[in-house]
């Protein structure tokens, strides 16, 4: 994590930094564990609204690679491209679940 | 300036919460909601000094509920946040009567700023702008005259009436709460002059019961809302 953007986007004010990384953490592996049953069952508007809303997410907290997977897939839902949408959600989830340090 | 009151709609929970926080250490008063439904929901029950609108939400996005807001209040300011620069995302955003933009992610200093800038400028256009009457539908008011004209024929309005009306008007499409109403005519919001109020919200109905285009709907445990239907504003 690199927390530079999110003190200059609070004003350094490190008690709201601190919040908004321990909700972070309770809350976005939850929403990336329910990314998969949105695939499965093609909700894709959902899906494109969770994948835009952890984007910025993990925008926040400087995660910038996971975001950019984020917008690509993202991208792709809302061009009608879901074909391998499922593979890459699945990919995604194991990376990050593999990565994340809680 | 007063304490405004800001509806923020933005389905980014953990960010949206702590913006709220910001803004409201800032001395705002704010109302989240975290999907486009909600916010038309909270949009309609109470009065809002200024919205700031997540672009990308469930149940209906940014652009739909600016329409919806924009239908029951064309005065509102309305701020939009966008995910990313997009052009067309801006364009569109302006032609639905955006007063500014900024994209995610946003610094809340620069957000309050933005607010209170708009707010800023709304209110001294309203001390420039006199309002020496209202028309609607197949009505006129005059308040300095106490008239109002409806589908041709002109009724003369007590004093009473006439401040009522105008309090109506004022808050066009928006709650005009009991108390308000009766500080507003009265100076005071004494229990007592509750049912002074719903003999004279009845006689304004009465009045305006020739013309479609208006109507004072009761609020029950709120108020009354004067609303104009769709195009007769």
């Amino acid at each position: 994590m690199d927390l530079s953007l999110l003190h200059n986007l609070m004003g350094g004010d490190q008690q709201l930094v601190d919040r908004f990384v321990t909700i972070f953490k309770t809350q976005v592996p939850t929403q990336v564990a329910a990314l998969p049953a949105l695939c499965e069952a093609q909700d894709w508007e959902a899906l494109s609204t969770a994948l835009h809303s952890l984007k910025t997410q993990f925008n926040y907290v400087g995660m910038n690679a996971l975001a950019e997977q984020m917008r690509s897939m993202e991208e792709q839902v809302d061009g009608g491209q879901t074909d391998h949408i499922p593979l890459q959600i699945s990919n995604f989830v194991r990376e990050f679940r593999q990565s994340w340090q809680p | 300036m007063e304490q405004p009151h800001l509806l923020f709609i933005d389905d980014e929970v953990q960010y949206s919460e702590l913006t709220k926080e910001y803004l409201e250490m800032k001395g705002c008063r704010v109302m989240l909601k975290h999907d486009g439904q909600a916010g038309l929901d909270a949009f309609k029950s109470q009065t809002f000094d200024l919205c700031v609108l997540d672009i990308k939400m469930p149940k209906m996005d940014g652009f739909t509920l600016a329409e919806e807001i924009k239908q029951i209040d064309e005065t509102i300011p309305i701020v939009f946040l966008t995910g990313q620069s997009l052009k067309e995302d801006k364009i569109k955003g302006l032609m639905l009567g955006a007063d500014d933009y900024l994209t995610k992610p946003f610094s809340m200093e620069e957000l309050y700023l933005r607010i209170r800038a708009i707010l800023k400028r709304v209110k001294l256009h309203e001390k420039t702008r006199t309002i020496d009457h209202y028309e609607w539908g197949h009505s006129r008011f005059d308040p300095e005259l106490r008239q109002l004209v409806v589908s041709g024929e002109t009724i003369k309005l007590t004093s009473i009436e006439s401040k009522l009306l105008k309090l109506f008007c004022e808050h066009q499409n928006k709650v005009l709460t009991r108390d308000a109403a009766m500080i507003g005519i009265w100076g005071d919001e004494e229990h007592y002059r509750g049912y002074s109020l719903n003999v004279y919200v009845s006689k304004l109905r009465k009045f305006l019961k020739a013309d479609p285009a208006v109507e004072i709907l009761n609020l029950h445990g709120e108020g009354y809302k004067l609303i104009f239907k769709s195009g007769a504003a």
